[in-house]
């Protein structure tokens, strides 16, 4: 059997990045929020860095979710028209 | 239940930084000090001729010890049980044996004595044993009456003899850390003392006939033993006196029979407070029908509090979980909480549980179930400083104080209990110190 390869663009590359940054930029901006919020130490900034990334990529799961939902919204929408 | 490794008595006094002469703890247990570096180098070579009077089970823990020990000679035994003796000779063949102590102070080969005979016979022998010249060491609790605890102790002021009382928690490495912290303020303003020791046992031992029962079970009984009082609460008092550097001017409390309804004279359940002048109460509980607490003395500071038996300390303050937990576990209360048939979320609860700091890195930890004896709970320390106490003649300063106040306490403990009431401490049996002083 001859395994197929998967072609991802570089647009599509590039769109993934932009999501992932974004969702690194959002997973810092709750940090600074909880910190200033919770008069806790502006080192959480650095410490609680795994707990960012664990954020990071809980939102990212969450934006394939959502883009798989619109996904089969508009296929689904596209079959029965 | 015994966690870590041992610390040899060199490396509980490099713990505390006092090898080449640190001098801080000087003045806070001068009992450490009744050796000094030199007198030490001195008697290097030296051994101390010792006669053993009371080769029970806690005599035979102590012999055990002294066996391996460089400045130790145990030359002569003593014991009126013959089954006692003839254990006891096993572990020193070489010694005399002596039915009758009186003998044994006759012999003046002997240097010091330890006493570890039922506590009715403390006070005459440790007196008679002064009396005859010797050094002495003498398990706690002191007497069975205030007035033979006073007599034990002007005796031994009289004979510029040393004594020393069984009161091992004096040299126990990290009884001696939490009382540095204490007194450097650690936690602060001491606000209550909560002491306790459990243990599920019927404190019984074996008996080869009916005879022997108050011979041997000599615990159980009014006529030999005061009970939970003498036997266990005095090493927990002083503690109490050594953190507050007080003594107690009232007590009150109640004890009972609860469990152990076999014939059995002592009470089995004792609850107590004692009072501070300050207002400090010292509650202190002893049940042996239910042993899941174990033992300790819970010293509450406002700062913080310490439990030398666990060794930890534990600060009011706690830091606060991280903000990004703190955020988590509100927005999943505030998903959760709200779902009636919603269990236990996923999300781990970050409100914080205090699990303290240890003291000490290398310590041993008891649950206090041996009625016979410990290791590391710095008996042998206390040993040793004996038998260097013994061949310097130097006697411990504050040691026989801290022990007299420690079993006069339990005693009057004991009276309160008894005639219901509260017992404020009587003139007559005030030693000069601390607050007495």
């Amino acid at each position: 059997m001859i395994m197929k390869d998967i072609l991802i663009s570089s647009k599509r590359q590039k769109t993934e990045l932009y999501i992932f940054a974004g969702c690194i930029i959002a997973a810092f901006i709750m940090n600074v929020i909880s910190i200033i919020v919770y008069k806790t130490e502006w080192s959480e900034l650095w410490t609680q860095a795994l707990w960012m990334l664990i954020i990071t990529c809980g939102f990212y799961a969450l934006t394939i979710a959502f883009r798989i939902l619109l996904w089969l919204i508009r296929h689904l929408s596209i079959y029965k028209k | 239940m015994s966690e870590d490794t041992n610390l040899s008595r060199r490396d509980f006094f490099k713990e505390l930084g006092m090898v080449g002469g640190g001098g801080m703890m000087l003045s806070a247990f001068p009992w450490l000090q009744s050796c000094s570096a030199d007198d030490k180098a001195k008697i290097v070579k030296e051994k101390v001729r010792i006669g053993f009077i009371g080769t029970g089970s806690r005599g035979q823990f102590h012999l055990n010890n002294l066996k391996s020990n460089p400045i130790a000679d145990v030359v002569a035994l003593c014991d009126n049980y013959p089954p006692h003796l003839k254990d006891a000779s096993a572990i020193f063949p070489k010694a005399k044996r002596y039915v009758d102590y009186r003998r044994l102070l006759e012999d003046k080969d002997i240097q010091a004595v330890m006493i570890a005979t039922p506590l009715n016979e403390h006070a005459h022998m440790t007196i008679e044993s002064l009396q005859a010249g010797k050094h002495v060491f003498c398990e706690k609790s002191m007497a069975m009456t205030p007035q033979d605890c006073l007599n034990m102790y002007n005796t031994f002021k009289q004979s510029g003899k040393v004594l020393f009382i069984g009161q091992q928690r004096l040299y126990d490495p990290k009884y001696v850390r939490v009382m540095e912290m204490i007194h450097n303020g650690l936690i602060g303003t001491i606000c209550g003392i909560r002491a306790y020791w459990f243990r599920n046992n019927d404190w019984r031992r074996p008996v080869p006939s009916p005879e022997l029962e108050r011979k041997i079970n000599w615990r159980l009984y009014k006529a030999t033993s005061c009970g939970l009082m003498t036997e266990l609460a005095t090493h927990q008092l002083q503690v109490g006196n050594w953190a507050l550097k007080m003594i107690p001017e009232t007590v009150t409390g109640m004890g009972d029979i609860v469990f152990w309804k076999d014939g059995r004279e002592v009470y089995d359940n004792v609850s107590l407070i004692y009072r501070y002048s300050n207002g400090v109460k010292m509650t202190y509980e002893s049940i042996i029908s239910n042993k899941f607490y174990g033992l300790e003395e819970e010293i509450l500071g406002n700062k913080g509090t310490v439990e030398p038996e666990k060794g930890r300390y534990y600060f009011e303050d706690v830091k606060p979980a991280p903000g990004i937990m703190q955020l988590i576990n509100q927005i999943e209360h505030k998903v959760f909480d709200n779902v009636s048939f919603a269990g236990p979320s996923w999300v781990p609860e970050t409100a914080s549980i205090n699990k303290g700091e240890m003291i000490m890195d290398h310590m041993t930890a008891h649950d206090g179930a041996s009625s016979v004896g410990a290791s590391d709970d710095g008996t042998v320390e206390l040993e040793t400083a004996f038998c260097e106490a013994a061949i310097t003649g130097k006697p411990a300063k504050n040691l026989v104080e801290e022990a007299y106040y420690s079993s006069v306490l339990g005693l009057l403990g004991l009276q309160a209990m008894e005639e219901n009431r509260i017992v404020t401490f009587p003139a007559e049996y005030k030693i000069p110190y601390l607050n007495f002083a």
